[in-house]
Order: structure tokens, then C-alpha cells, then sequence
């Protein structure tokens, strides 16, 4: 067996009678600096998205807290700390974190996804053909930005960063069927953009 | 329209691309960290509240350790067990037929191996319905299906309850200071460690419902048995 991954440190600890098999583990400690590096390397980005997003300093400062909060919960998720994909991650969860507290704030309704009824069979034709020159790819750039931010959310992690349904609405503190909903809504809502039709159905909120 | 599922697949390619170059045009937007530094500050409000998370988070980090291992660990004790600790005597696994559970009995420590036979636990929150006069919760930590709730008193005494989804989860226990029993607990199985030994704590171990839980305390087996007894779902 190789255990050349290992940090081996194995101390069998007697005090106060209960015997702790302190197994230290490079995963392990990599774990705890990771938190701290992270937090070295991004708490000012973070404050910096929040405060352009909530425009409130404490209320920013809130948002960072609470986005280390789910940091912590996917810390095993984050490998290389300094890339730039780690960096998105960071973001995308500082900026959803930011635009629930604004829904908050505005009291927004909250009506669960799983109580709207919505079929995710109707698929229609993708108007590939609007798509494939350098004019249609920068109106998907624009309809990418012009979409909600939790519509936006969600296919980010999705497809940049390759996360399953469970694992977005770990990130997103959402279920997994809402990711499911808001990843075909999203891609729908710009399916019928680009075919120059209005998306209609993003009246109600969720979570 | 070639095929529609093709068409889906190039259609999530652009997209995939897409999004990429947006996130790095996004990034490249957003000062540096040094810049930022210099231009943003955090109160010292938030200072404080990021140093306890810190020190939480590591002392939780700690404890989890001891708490849970994955296969992967419980395998690189096994070995460090045989090249370090030659005399520790490994007995045959034993299976416990009702609870999901593999024992195995070293001559320091005991080692349960729990295992959990449905796919998906449906995570819930526990708390104590009974504690010992004078405890009050002083620390909680919970991520990843792990939940660790420390309670102290006055005299710094304290009560660790720590309980997890029963997925790939062991803990090792002393068996060298304390007295083992199977006692039965709300009708199921429960493994109790009465310390024999003044000064150190007793732990009491078991299964329910998919998940694993576990009191620790420096209190005598009743207070330990009542406090488990009395756990509910928050």
C-alpha cells in the first residue's frame, strides 16, 4: 500500500482516560490551511463583490461570514486554492449569497419551486444556426448576463465547474430538484432568447 | 436540426465556453486582492467574528478527526497498527447482525466500523432534551452529515455530543480505561465505555435511523444513559 499520501502520526493519547487516535493527515491539515489561505487570499474580492452588490459595508461584511460558513462545508471541493476556478467558485457563492440577502430584504416571495408545476419535457428545437458565427455568440455573452443571478448561478456551476444537481444545491442551499428546475430554465430562457422570444416564466421566486 | 440530442451537446459545448469566457472577463474586472486591500477594510466586528469561526472550525477539524475516518483512513491505521504497534492484538471482525456495524477489539481501543444500508439519510438536526443541571451549549459545529455540540458547566466540565450520517464512518474508542457493556437504549443497542479511571470521560455509542451518535462526558453511566435517551429531533 502506498502510503507515500500520508502523513502518518499516529499518537495514542491517554490523558484524561479517553484513549484519541490522532490520525493527522496531509488531507487533514491541508484542510485547516486551506480555510485560512482562502480567507488570506480572497477575503477582500469577497467584501468587494458583496459591497458592489448589497452596497452596505456591515451588511457585506455579513454575506463574507455566512459565504465562509459554506466554504467550510465544501472545503473538500476546493483543490488548487489560487486558480481561477476557485476563484469563480469563491465569487459565485459571495454574489448568490448577496442577492438573497437583497431578496430578503425586499421580502420577496418565497415560493417553493417544488409547488410550481413546470414540465421539463418540452423541449424545442435549439437554434443552433442563430449560434454558430461570432454575432450569435456575443448575444449568448449578453443573454448570459442579462439572466437572473440564480438562473446564472446555477449553470456556472454546472457547467464550469462541472458540479452534479446535488452537489449545486449544496452550494446554493437550495434542493436538488430546484437546481434541476433552475439549470433547464435557464438554458431555456436563453434557448428563447436567441430565438427572439421573451422568456415568460420567471415570475416567481424560489429556493 | 441534425438530432436533437446532438444538437443539445454542441448546444451546451457554446454554452460551456461561453460561460468560461464571461467568469474570466468577470474576474479580470475585479481589482486585485493587493488593491483591494488598500482601498477596503473590514471592522473589527468581523475580525473578531472570522477569529472564532477560525478557532471553532480548527477545533472542530480536530475533533472530527477523532470522531470520523473514512475507509481510506481506518485501512492506513490498520497498517500504522502492525509497523508501530506490533502487540496489538487484532481479533476477527465481528459483525453485529442487527445493527450495521463492524466491532473489532484491539488491546488499547475498540473499533467500530458503522455502515449505512439506505443510499440517501435525510439530514436531520439533533439536540439534547435533557442536560445535567448547570450545562449550557458553548460550541456547535456542522458540515459534511457531521454535527459535533459541546456543553459546559461552570467547573469546565463538558458534555460532546457528536453524531453523523452512518455512511463510512469509524470510531475508535478506549477500551484500556473503561469498562465495556451493551446496554439497550429506547429499545436498540447502545455500547457503552464506563471509565474506571477517576478523571477521565465515558462515551456511549450508538446507532438509529441511519445515523451514528455518540455522548461523551465525565459524568457516571445513568447521567450518560438519560441524556441519550432524551435526544431529539431539533
Amino acid at each position: 500500500m502506498n502510503l507515500g499520501g500520508f502523513l502518518l502520526k499516529l499518537q495514542v493519547i491517554t490523558g484524561g482516560g479517553a484513549l484519541l487516535i490522532y490520525l493527522s493527515l496531509i488531507d487533514t491539515q491541508e484542510e485547516k490551511d486551506k480555510f485560512e489561505e482562502i480567507y488570506d487570499l480572497y477575503k477582500y474580492t469577497m467584501l468587494y463583490v458583496a459591497k458592489s452588490i448589497v452596497r452596505d459595508q456591515l451588511l457585506a461584511e455579513d454575506i463574507v461570514h455566512d459565504s465562509f460558513l459554506k466554504i467550510i462545508e465544501i472545503l473538500d471541493k476546493i483543490n488548487d486554492i489560487s486558480c481561477s476556478k476557485t476563484k469563480s467558485l469563491i465569487v459565485t457563492i459571495v454574489r448568490n449569497k448577496s442577492i438573497d440577502y437583497i431578496r430578503k430584504i425586499k421580502k420577496e416571495s418565497n415560493i417553493a419551486l417544488d409547488e410550481v408545476e413546470f414540465s421539463l419535457q418540452d423541449d424545442e428545437p435549439i437554434p443552433l444556426d442563430k449560434l454558430i458565427n461570432e454575432e450569435g455568440y456575443n448575444k449568448l455573452l449578453e443573454y448570459i448576463d442579462e439572466l437572473d443571478e440564480k438562473y446564472r448561478s446555477v449553470i456556472e456551476l454546472k457547467y464550469i465547474h462541472g458540479y452534479s444537481e446535488k452537489e449545486i444545491s449544496k452550494i446554493l442551499d437550495i434542493t436538488e430538484k430546484n437546481a434541476n428546475i433552475r439549470i433547464y430554465r435557464a438554458r431555456k430562457m436563453l434557448v428563447n432568447k436567441i430565438e427572439g422570444e421573451e422568456a415568460c416564466y420567471d415570475k416567481s421566486g424560489d429556493r | 436540426m441534425i438530432n436533437p440530442e446532438i444538437d443539445n451537446q454542441i448546444f451546451d459545448s457554446i454554452l460551456t465556453e461561453a460561460l468560461k469566457n464571461r467568469s474570466k472577463i468577470y474576474l479580470s474586472n475585479i481589482p486585485s486582492e493587493d488593491e483591494l486591500s488598500k482601498e477596503l477594510e473590514f471592522s473589527d466586528g468581523f475580525k473578531d467574528k472570522m477569529n472564532k469561526l477560525m478557532e471553532s472550525y480548527k477545533r472542530m477539524a480536530a475533533r472530527k478527526k477523532v470522531f470520523i475516518y473514512t475507509k481510506k483512513f481506518v485501512a492506513c491505521i490498520l497498517i500504522v497498527a502492525g509497523l508501530g504497534f506490533g502487540v496489538l492484538m487484532l481479533s476477527q471482525p465481528v459483525r453485529a447482525a442487527i445493527q450495521n456495524v463492524i466491532i473489532q477489539w484491539f488491546d488499547k481501543y475498540t473499533q467500530f466500523d458503522f455502515k449505512s444500508d439506505s443510499t440517501e439519510v435525510e439530514f436531520k438536526e439533533y439536540t439534547l432534551g435533557y442536560l445535567p443541571e448547570g450545562f449550557v451549549e458553548t460550541d456547535y459545529f456542522s458540515a459534511d452529515g457531521y454535527t459535533s455540540v459541546e456543553y459546559r458547566d461552570l467547573k469546565g466540565n463538558d458534555i460532546i455530543f457528536d453524531y453523523a450520517i452512518s455512511e463510512n464512518i469509524t470510531i475508535a474508542l478506549d477500551n484500556e480505561h473503561s469498562t465495556y457493556s451493551v446496554i439497550s437504549l429506547n429499545g436498540s443497542e447502545a455500547h457503552l465505555f464506563e471509565s474506571n479511571e477517576e478523571g477521565s470521560r465515558s462515551h456511549l455509542l450508538w446507532e438509529d435511523n441511519g445515523y451514528t451518535f455518540k455522548i461523551t462526558a465525565l459524568l457516571n453511566a445513568e447521567e450518560i444513559i438519560k441524556i441519550a435517551e432524551n435526544i431529539k429531533i431539533k
